[in-house]
């Protein structure tokens, strides 16, 4: 069987936050039925094109903010799913939310249509951070959205949340990792806030604006989440993700384990059969295109087989267990470990990887400095 | 012609005080080429040359004059290179002349070349013409400079032709004065061929041509002549001259200016200075004033990717062709490769050859810091030079170590003689003149250490006096010094592409600047890098490259996966193009660090 995930974006937000560099666009409520409607168009096309041994395990409904769309057509969009695709009974079901959009009346509908875990970006409980972060809730919002989500029933919950922020220190830090553990979240997401290109914080941090805490301080951040949601119980199962037993996000292993998977709707990406692909950016021309020619590609990549085993290893060295060797010479037809011998020889001598015979991963040392170690394997 | 019609001269200049344009307008003024063939300073062919407005290779032309009364002349303009580097060239091409042209810009005044060049003219005995150039700027003061020819370089200037070779003001009056003022050549047709040999240079389909002035004697196509210096022979094919354009003549006898064509297939066997005689009726004295000129300054010449190996050294083969003036020999560095060691006459001629090799031939490049050639005197009395300063650890027994020294003359407005004195002081340099050209402008000469002048000392002059300095030099002698190795080691190992010698007073110094240059240029890697500086075994200096904490995204899904990868494809691509050396990588710039340290 070929298991496959599908991402469905919706590229809509309330608010634009001055980080982000995802595909998001302030929310047009009229032009959301034409989305979905194109949305659904691209999704039957695909299915009928699928492999008749596929099974879908996992659907993703990422942002934007998957929750600014009415609950009807969130409920379109996985009925639609279920009767075009043949998903697995316990599929992980995943929808991001924010707490600004989120309602105890639509998280009951979605949990009820059969979303089954959640995942809210609440990114900070201290109020002077969020205003810096450019966010639109407060922690007290953030608190209330995530008992809604329990009152509603969802029982695999996901909390985001970001360090290395301007205003940030040691104390803040630890009293925002206390609250969200405090709130029980069966998966935690801590992020090293990123500044990128396009992105108001770029602008900003390039007319010496926003200053971001010393690359030492930012290791401490990301040193004291390890330890303290390790402490409680967490497993550090990513670079940035920390899951009960058994509550790692299904969805995200297939992208780290560089599996197949679908790509729904503006400015999403899918990887098939080899071959990388992402639909065009707008939402508009995302539904003309769809709509008249049932294609929104934007660009393709065929990648050579050097370049998608140094994406294997990109991608499978951020998980903790690492990357499986037998599969990895299985997909690619080589022999692991002549074809890395030098670089292996000299990670390993440094203390960066861990080898065993299948096994390849990151020490703790190689996972601060993961992109270092990870480049050595590049072509 | 009859040889007393015949005028050979030269333009000596310092830079940029108008020597090509003025060449042109003569050309132009003889009717040698029509307007629209003018391309601008026809005289300086090579792109390069072009772009950096400075002659490398001599070229001469033949222009027909006839003067106000009618009489017809053969004028042969020399042009000579204008840089210090090629001094010797300059002085065997003003062996080949009667007369010089002595510009000197109606703004600026005598600099230090103007100086240098004159002094070369003067050793010869030439007929001095003093042309004041640039007089139709606004801020031109002609009589100062006029006082300043006659003041400073005892030549009678109150004949000095005035121009504007750009507006084309005096170049009549210069003409007549050429005929009227330089002598004839002398010598005598009958007497066995004795020729010099003041330039060559490769042509594709004709071989070496070289440029002679017979001096006595006769030369004719088909005759076998004989390269006294060179010990070969060869015979006539052709011979001719540059109106500019190219013109055969049967004979050229003595007085004249022309080009030979002889079959010579390498430019290595035209040794510039030569005597060439007739093979058959041999001149018994070759001329006076011949030398070889061998390489002042060297520099390890690296392939950046080893597969470039071949290439380079192809292209050093060839190019070697067209610039008989520099070496090359194949060397290895434990930190490089396999490279090679180069010789060139000075900094500029390296920096052409160096831009030569990666225009026209595509070699990426990687060059160590220029070096001199260091004299080492064994117990055993033995006389060794050396031209790189790892092969300094090679000798045993040795006795004392001596340095090239120069004779530096700077020209300088006086308001800068305590910036000046000092800059020499640092460089270890001996004043041995001082001298006013005129109540605001000075003239200063040192005998210098040239370790001390070959890396940044004219651009440190320059930028000290606001650019108002220019600097000359020439080569003295070896003298006795208190010289050392100085050795970088990056975690350990010895990287012998980066050791030089150096006085011992400045050791310390140098070796504390230059570790702290590296730790600028080396970037941080996945581990300490510890940068040390020593003399011997024992350790000037210490830097630590600290080793990087944090390189990690913090995220990467479906969404960023191509993106990412090709910014690690690109940053590894970046690494790439570094040097190894043991587990450290080094980037190209680094091995210039000794350029960046301010130099005291």
């Amino acid at each position: 069987m070929n298991s496959l995930g599908i991402y469905i974006h919706i590229p809509y937000c309330l608010h634009k936050c001055g980080y982000c560099d995802f595909n998001s666009h302030v929310a047009r409520e009229k032009e959301m039925p034409d989305y979905v409607s194109a949305l659904l168009k691209e999704m039957e096309i695909a299915s009928n094109e699928m492999d008749i041994d596929s099974e879908i395990v996992s659907i993703f409904l990422g942002g934007g903010t998957p929750t600014t769309l009415p609950l009807e057509l969130l409920e379109k969009i996985l009925i639609r799913s279920r009767q075009i695709f043949p998903l697995v009974p316990d599929c992980e079901i995943t929808f991001e939310a924010n707490p600004a959009s989120a309602s105890l009346e639509k998280l009951s509908g979605l949990r009820r249509i059969g979303y089954n875990r959640i995942s809210i970006g609440v990114q900070s409980f201290q109020a002077n951070e969020l205003v810096t972060l450019d966010r639109i809730h407060s922690p007290d919002e953030a608190v209330t959205a995530i008992n809604w989500a329990r009152q509603a029933g969802f029982d695999n919950l996901s909390i985001d949340l970001m360090f290395a922020l301007t205003d940030q220190t040691p104390e803040t830090w630890n009293n925002t990792l206390n609250k969200a553990l405090a709130l029980a979240p069966e998966h935690l997401s801590t992020y090293n806030l990123m500044i990128e290109p396009g992105t108001a914080f770029y602008g900003l941090q390039k007319n010496g604006k926003l200053k971001l805490p010393e690359d030492e301080q930012q290791l401490y951040y990301f040193q004291e989440s390890i330890r303290q949601l390790t402490q409680a119980g967490y497993q550090h199962y990513e670079i940035s993700n920390f899951a009960k037993p058994g509550r790692e996000c299904r969805h995200n292993k297939i992208y780290w384990n560089n599996g197949n998977t679908f790509g729904f709707g503006a400015g999403a990406a899918r990887y098939l059969n080899g071959q990388r692909s992402k639909n065009i950016n707008l939402p508009s021309d995302y539904i003309r295109q769809i709509m008249q020619n049932g294609d929104a590609t934007e660009s393709t990549e065929c990648l050579q087989t050097l370049d998608a085993m140094g994406e294997t290893l990109m991608l499978g060295l951020r998980m903790l267990e690492g990357v499986n060797i037998p599969q990895f010479e299985n997909r690619f037809k080589v022999s692991f470990h002549s074809h890395y011998q030098e670089v292996l020889k000299k990670l390993s001598r440094e203390n960066f990887i861990k080898l065993t015979e299948d096994r390849l991963a990151l020490t703790t040392k190689g996972l601060y400095l993961a992109d270092s170690v990870i480049m050595e394997f590049m072509n | 012609m009859d040889k007393k019609n015949v005028r050979n001269f030269s333009i000596i200049a310092h830079i940029d005080h108008g020597k090509s344009t003025l060449a042109d307008k003569l050309i132009l003024a003889t009717g040698g080429l029509q307007k629209r063939e003018m391309k601008e300073q026809v005289l300086d062919n090579m792109e390069l040359e072009r772009e950096r407005g400075i002659t490398i290779k001599a070229q001469t032309v033949r222009l027909s004059y006839k003067d106000a009364a009618g009489n017809p002349y053969i004028f042969n303009m020399i042009d000579t290179p204008g840089h210090v580097d090629f001094s010797y060239e300059v002085s065997r091409s003003l062996a080949a002349c009667e007369g010089a042209l002595l510009i000197v810009d109606a703004t600026q005044g005598i600099q230090a070349q103007t100086i240098a060049n004159l002094n070369l003219a003067l050793k010869i005995n030439l007929t001095i013409i003093p042309v004041i150039n640039k007089i139709d700027l606004p801020s031109a003061n002609p009589e100062a400079i006029k006082e300043q020819l006659e003041d400073i370089l005892q030549i009678e200037a109150g004949g000095a032709i005035l121009t504007s070779a750009k507006q084309g003001i005096g170049i009549d009056e210069l003409l007549q004065a050429i005929a009227d003022q330089i002598p004839p050549p002398e010598g005598d047709s009958e007497k066995p061929l004795s020729a010099l040999l003041f330039d060559a240079w490769y042509d594709a389909y004709k071989g070496v041509i070289v440029l002679v002035k017979i001096v006595e004697g006769t030369m004719r196509v088909g005759d076998p002549i004989y390269l006294m210096a060179a010990d070969k022979t060869y015979q006539v094919e052709e011979l001719g001259a540059f109106t500019p354009a190219q013109i055969k003549l049967d004979v050229l006898q003595a007085g004249d200016v022309g080009y030979v064509v002889a079959g010579i297939k390498e430019l290595g066997q035209t040794k510039i200075g030569d005597t060439i005689t007739n093979a058959k009726r041999k001149t018994p004295q070759p001329l006076q004033g011949y030398k070889e000129v061998n390489p002042m300054v060297f520099s390890g010449l690296y392939p950046i990717s080893g597969e470039q190996y071949e290439l380079l050294r192809d292209a050093l083969k060839k190019l070697m062709l067209n610039d008989a003036s520099f070496t090359y020999e194949a060397e290895t560095s434990t930190a490089l490769g396999f490279g090679f060691r180069c010789g060139f006459l000075g900094l500029l001629h390296m920096e052409i050859v160096r831009e030569r090799l990666e225009r026209e031939y595509h070699v990426e490049l990687l060059t160590t810091a220029p070096t001199v050639v260091y004299k080492i005197v064994t117990t055993d009395g033995e006389t060794i030079l050396i031209d790189n300063p790892s092969k300094l650890k090679d000798i045993k027994n040795i006795e004392h170590l001596e340095e090239p020294y120069v004779r530096g003359t700077v020209v300088a407005p006086e308001e800068y003689i305590g910036t000046i004195m000092s800059l020499a002081l640092e460089r270890r340099g001996l004043q041995t003149k001082m001298e006013y050209l005129n109540p605001q402008t000075v003239m200063l000469q040192y005998d210098l250490p040239f370790n001390e002048i070959v890396l940044d000392f004219y651009d440190r002059l320059k930028s000290a006096t606001k650019g108002y300095a220019s600097f000359d030099y020439e080569f003295l002698d070896f003298r006795s010094s208190s010289l050392v190795k100085l050795d970088i080691l990056l975690n350990g190992e010895l990287v012998d592409a980066l050791s030089l010698i150096i006085h011992k007073d400045k050791a310390y110094y140098q070796g504390r600047a230059l570790a702290k240059s590296l730790k600028e240029q080396i970037p941080q890697q996945m581990f300490e890098v510890a940068i040390q500086a020593a003399i011997g075994a024992k350790v000037v200096a210490r830097e630590t490259v600290k080793a990087l904490r944090k390189n990690v995204l913090a995220k990467c899904y479906g969404g960023d996966i191509t993106r990412k990868r090709k910014l690690l494809e690109k940053q590894k691509a970046g690494k790439k193009k570094m040097k190894q050396i043991g587990s450290v990588e080094i980037p190209q710039e680094a091995f210039l660090a000794v350029l960046r340290t301010d130099g005291k």
